[in-house]
């Protein structure tokens, strides 16, 4: 299934040693429980498109921000998100 | 274990410990106490498990978790507690899960009394719980049948992954007679439980699921079409019953369990009238020997059911009679036990009187 | 590189099929990652209930039974008392323990059965459409109480952890809730302790987690896991409510 892995469209294309974001974006049912519980509010429903379920996948779009909490990985009840840092 | 007396609850508990049971999950009630205390006594000494549990509805489900989890599993009950059994009943059915059921039967409907019955004959072969299935029946005369077919009822569950039910009455449950067990050999060829709720780790990492849901019609229709495959098998090969004095009877009585040695009685004295009657007995009620009565049939004038019931193992027989011949029905309920002389006027109603 | 997160082992490929936000998920994995984190996951049975996770079977990386509903515990006493070595638990909801299953789960503690078992309150029955349920609150709307509970004909809420607590074979009996990523972290803790009760045979141990219901609550998940903080904490207080190790 699809999977996204984010660095943002905003952040410049450089080697990263930050956190790392993945997400079985496929399993994603929308529910902004991640957007809501992530400290540093870097994630957000990406409203321009629909995953194969029909949801607005969640997607990171400040990856600078990430703190590799895993917060959003914790609260996810699909276990769609992966952190590696 | 040589010839021993034993109270027949007790020699259906020993037979179970003999055939291997070693689970036992039940609740008190009349008339079959002695099940449970037995168990309560004897299994812990063999390292076995007796649990008495909060309800009859409770014990089922103990059942179906141990039965599912591979145990060769018993629990018994009397006429109510088996009416609360009966979900847990359907659910071991429809998961295709073998364990052995006793039901002691008393007087009902309802609390009903505590005295010796056989209204359940509805309950036990034609369905009891919700949905298409069915338990396999088995109703012994004696003692030593009850004990014989409790052990022949683990093997047949077994073989079949079904529920098997021994279906005796309170006299058979309070009744003192000698018992001998032999030692116990399993049926051959019986398959083992790779099915069993064991734990991945000891099933070779593949998950078991034990489960009765089929949300989808087409597949709950599958599944309920391969579960009657078995029974059309278990209808063609463990029909079991007795003929007595068949050859020549004129009046043949039709009953079962405790009518049925009720039935012998009257049929010697009968005889020695000169009254041409004679017993045909099933044993298995569920499957029930429809295949017994054509060769009766041609030979007898009527058919005499004798039930502690209103009629029910009536409608059966008129199944297999098929109208070719009549059929009379004597019932004693309420947990009233007819007498022999009482069988010996209706058989001397339907000749006509005692026989020259 | 290393891996801060991941999709736990001992849950299966299979995607779930609860409602966006529902708690079952989180609660799942807790449950999932405590069974790997003990390395029991080879020797587990899950029995489950008959509601929203009558499912739980296809979602546990392990051996499954489905049970009638509320008689989970009877039917993990059979299946414990059969191997005893195994990690049996139940996975059961507000109706399923506390309405038709009340006397299964009471006995269940009273002759200590060595399982755990996890009690998801979400204060209504999700799965046949928002009925009452007994652990719904006294003003709570549902289809089977459209004016709201009653206190008059309808009672209030049972407590189930502290009625359990009273049962003497009990080892650890715990209320937590997975609103926030603290409360998370601590119900994690006491889902992997109670289950680590169970390895040592110290007897009977339950978990209550507070849970959602967004589409019954008529509430965003989001907004769900706020009603659990304001409503639902104050009549279900967290907390430790038996430990025969003395922890709080």
């Amino acid at each position: 299934m699809p999977i996204t892995t984010l660095s943002s469209p905003a952040s410049p294309a450089r080697e990263r040693s930050g956190p790392e974001v993945i997400f079985a974006e496929d399993l994603c049912k929308g529910c902004e429980l991640c957007i809501t519980i992530c400290p540093t509010k870097i994630l957000k429903l990406d409203l321009t498109r629909v995953n194969s379920r029909g949801y607005h996948p969640a997607i990171v779009y400040n990856l600078m921000e990430c703190s590799g909490c895993a917060s959003c990985a914790k609260i996810c009840p699909d276990s769609v998100i992966t952190v590696r840092r | 274990m040589a010839r021993k007396l034993m109270k027949g609850n007790e020699a259906i508990a020993a037979a179970a410990i003999n055939a291997g049971c070693r689970h036992f999950f039940g609740y008190p009630i009349t008339p079959q106490n002695e099940i449970p205390e037995y168990m309560s006594r004897e299994l812990p000494k063999i390292g076995g498990v007796y649990v008495q549990a909060e309800s009859e509805v409770a014990a089922i489900n103990m059942v179906y978790g141990a039965a599912g989890a591979g145990a060769r599993v018993l629990t018994s009950s009397s006429s109510p507690g088996i009416s609360l059994m009966q979900e847990g009943i359907s659910y071991i059915a429809g998961a295709e899960l073998p364990c052995v059921l006793v039901n002691i039967m008393r007087g009902g409907p309802g609390l009903g009394g505590v005295q010796p019955s056989q209204a359940d004959y509805f309950q036990a072969t034609k369905g009891g719980g919700h949905g298409d299935y069915h338990v396999v029946v088995l109703a012994p005369a004696n003692l030593q049948e009850a004990a014989d077919l409790t052990q022949l009822a683990f093997d047949l569950a077994d073989k079949y992954r079904n529920p098997v039910m021994v279906l005796a009455d309170g006299m058979i449950g309070q009744l003192m007679e000698p018992v001998e067990l032999s030692p116990y050999h399993p049926m051959a060829g019986l398959p083992p439980k790779d099915w069993a709720t064991t734990g991945t780790s000891r099933s070779g990492g593949r998950r078991r699921i034990i489960n009765s849901l089929y949300l989808y019609p087409d597949q709950l229709e599958q599944h309920v079409r391969a579960i009657f495959a078995k029974y059309a098998e278990i209808e063609r090969t463990e029909v079991r019953y007795e003929l007595h004095r068949c050859d020549d009877a004129e009046v043949v009585i039709v009953a079962y369990g405790t009518t049925s040695r009720i039935a012998r009685s009257a049929i010697e004295k009968c005889r020695r009238q000169g009254l041409r009657v004679g017993l045909l007995r099933p044993i298995t009620l569920y499957p029930f020997p429809f295949a017994a009565f054509p060769p009766v049939i041609e030979r007898a004038k009527a058919f005499l059911v004798v039930e502690m019931s209103m009629g029910q193992m009536l409608d059966d027989v008129k199944i297999a009679v098929a109208g070719r011949k009549p059929i009379a029905f004597y019932g004693r309920t309420g947990g009233i036990v007819p007498t022999p002389e009482e069988v010996v006027k209706q058989v001397q109603a339907l000749l006509g009187g005692p026989g020259a | 590189m290393k891996t801060v997160y991941e999709k736990s082992p001992g849950l299966t490929d299979i995607p779930m099929h609860y409602c966006p936000g529902c708690t079952h998920g989180i609660i799942h994995k807790l449950v999932a990652e405590s069974l790997v984190e003990l390395g029991v996951l080879g020797r587990t049975v899950a029995v489950a209930p008959v509601g929203c996770a009558v499912f739980a079977y296809d979602y546990f990386n392990c051996d499954s039974q489905e049970a009638a509903h509320g008689r989970a515990p009877a039917v993990a006493t059979g299946i414990k008392r059969v191997h005893p070595d195994n990690i049996v638990f139940t996975y059961q909801g507000d109706g399923d323990l506390a309405s038709i299953g009340m006397g299964e789960i009471v006995h269940a503690a009273m002759r200590g059965e060595n399982i755990t078992v996890v009690f998801v309150n979400n204060a209504i029955y999700g799965m046949t459409g928002g009925q009452m349920a007994p652990t719904t609150l006294v003003g709570q709307p549902t289809t089977t109480s459209p004016l709201g509970r009653s206190r008059l004909g309808q009672g209030a809420p049972l407590r189930i952890c502290e009625m359990l607590a009273t049962i003497e074979a009990t080892a650890y009996i715990s209320r937590v809730s997975v609103h926030s990523i603290p409360r998370l972290n601590v119900a994690k803790r006491a889902i992997k302790k109670a289950f680590q009760m169970q390895v040592e045979n110290r007897g009977f141990s339950l978990v209550e987690v507070l849970s959602t219901c967004p589409t019954n609550w008529g509430l965003s998940p989001v907004d769900a896991l706020r009603w659990v903080e304001q409503n639902m904490i104050p009549a279900y207080p967290l907390g430790v409510y038996k430990d025969i190790e003395g922890g709080t």
